[in-house]
């Protein structure tokens, strides 16, 4: 139970990423302050986390709202005490031709994926600074740096986000407040076409794409003392995907070879 | 003449690096639509491409509104015919210490850098996809790779820029197009803080950075010859954002720490 005695704000429930990182805290001993702009669904998140043994809030909150993000921290104060860990994992992706690339939509992705980031680090900062110390994990993606054509307004986001947390870590550090960003690559759960998923799986030798559950270990690791000394890193956890190139086909085992991974996932021994 | 019958829009074009790269870009051939927030700034920077014997506009336009940047480009087409290169110049860091960062000057930042490149870049992209060509550059910075602690702001802005560049590439290779950022260091004249000073101890240069340093590699970046370099930001930071302090039996003597006072 590495993070007993730890409260924990995790925001963006919502999403898988964000509901898979908050119910593994709860799992390993961390009391939750459940956030999203969904009330209904903060709640449902706060019953996962007392089914799990674990005390829980659940706050409705729009993180794009300076004035909605410090009453969040007020009242996650209120109900614990203090906030130990918050993990940002709100955002939008809005993916669409970029030619035509609507503005409000470009607009939203950097409020709720980067500008959301920035007040809530601001306003819990605030809080850890008086407390002498805390760790927030920035939720970010691949495509921070890896371009592609539909995500003009992702990428841009992303890329800030990853950024952003070097400088804030900076800013807080000297309070004793770990800032790290954790990235996920392509998921199992998006709705890629099956060329692009098989594309995509070609660069990660492990022949899958990645699973919510497959944050949760780094998430606690950023989370604990073990990660003290790293700051402003922008974990990968992406199967290799962003540093890889394709691999020829006569480098490569006989069944990773395309004609066995060119039409859904493949069956194979080392699949992780 | 590496711009020959080029024409440019340069936004900021009378801002510190625009002040530079503006006639630079007409040294080398380029004629060029100048844009900036005044109509003032504008028409220096105008005058200064007319000096290099190049046509020029001066467009006071608020690159942060869409309608007004669509009618720029609208504007530059009917004057020029085409266009053949985009430099996005506009950048407000308003730095200051995190947990007191106003909110309203980091939507600032962002408004003035990342948004204002994005409806540039899709403005003036909507063009070059029309004529199957084109070179879109944006201005980055050291920050959007390394980060001060009160620059929370200007680096989600530039590393934004980061990321758009990478995705414009993208969107707009099978047009022809080419996107590329150049990343500028730090550009402080004496008398330099101690952070300078500090900074001064990672560039084996020896210097701080000069708007004209910015030209070339813009120039470079603009040009036919850079066809295949597209999703990239080159830096012209002097080597900071990969340097290590050398420690001082390493350095040549002139380059050593001042002894302790």
């Amino acid at each position: 139970m590495r993070l007993e005695n730890n409260i924990a704000i995790v925001t963006g429930i919502s999403g898988l990423n964000g509901h898979a990182i908050a119910l593994g805290y709860a799992n390993e001993g961390a009391d939750l302050v459940a956030v999203d702009a969904d009330k209904q669904k903060a709640e449902e998140m706060a019953a996962e986390a007392r089914a799990a043994g674990r005390k829980a809030l659940a706050l409705g909150v729009d993180v794009t709202n300076k004035s909605e993000v410090e009453g969040m921290v007020a009242a996650a104060v209120d109900e614990f005490g203090r906030i130990d860990i918050l993990v940002n994992a709100t955002g939008a992706a809005h993916n669409q031709a970029f030619l035509t690339f609507d503005e409000g939509d470009f607009d939203h992705c950097l409020d709720v994926g980067l500008k959301a980031y920035f007040l809530t680090c601001q306003a819990v900062g605030r809080q850890m600074a008086e407390q002498g110390g805390g760790r927030i994990i920035n939720l970010s993606s691949i495509v921070g740096r890896l371009g592609s054509g539909e995500a003009a307004g992702w990428c841009a986001t992303r890329a800030g986000v990853d950024a952003m947390t070097r400088a804030i870590a900076q800013g807080l550090g000297y309070y004793g407040i770990n800032v790290n960003a954790l990235v996920h690559g392509g998921m199992e759960t998006f709705a890629y076409g099956v060329e692009e998923a098989a594309e995509r799986r070609r660069r990660i030798p492990f022949g899958r794409l990645g699973k919510p559950q497959d944050l949760v270990g780094p998430a606690i690791f950023l989370a604990t003392e073990d990660a003290n000394f790293v700051v402003g890193e922008t974990l990968y956890v992406d199967g290799g995907y962003t540093t890889a190139a394709v691999t020829e086909e006569q480098f490569r085992p006989e069944w990773a070879r395309a004609e066995h991974t060119a039409m859904g996932p493949r069956q194979d021994k080392y699949v992780r | 003449m590496r711009l020959e019958g080029k024409i440019a829009i340069i936004t900021g074009a009378n801002g510190e690096f625009g002040k530079a790269i503006t006639p630079g870009f007409a040294a080398e051939g380029c004629d060029v639509a100048c844009v900036d927030w005044t109509q003032e700034d504008a028409d220096v920077a105008a005058a200064a491409v007319r000096e290099k014997g190049r046509r020029a506009l001066a467009l006071a336009v608020d690159v942060r509104v869409s309608a007004d940047v669509d009618q720029m480009v609208k504007t530059v087409v009917a004057e020029f015919g085409r266009v053949d290169i985009l430099v996005n110049t506009t950048a407000v860091p308003h730095n200051q210490e995190f947990l007191n960062f106003k909110e309203e000057d980091f939507d600032d930042t962002l408004a003035r850098g990342v948004k204002s490149y994005f409806l540039t870049g899709k403005a003036v992209a909507n063009q070059m996809v029309e004529q199957r060509s084109g070179k879109i550059i944006n201005l980055s910075s050291i920050v959007g790779k390394l980060g001060p602690g009160q620059a929370a702001a200007w680096s989600a802005d530039r590393g934004s820029v980061d990321g758009l560049t990478r995705a414009m590439a993208h969107a707009l290779g099978y047009y022809g197009i080419n996107v590329n950022g150049v990343a500028r260091g730090n550009t402080a004249k004496p008398p330099f803080s101690v952070g300078v000073i500090e900074r001064l101890r990672r560039l084996p240069l020896g210097r701080t950075e000069t708007a004209e340093d910015m030209v070339e590699p813009s120039v470079f970046l603009a040009s036919d010859g850079a066809g295949y370099v597209t999703g990239h930001t080159l830096y012209a930071d002097g080597g900071y954002t990969v340097a290590a302090v050398t420690d001082d039996p390493f350095r040549p003597e002139w380059a050593r720490a001042a002894p302790e006072a």
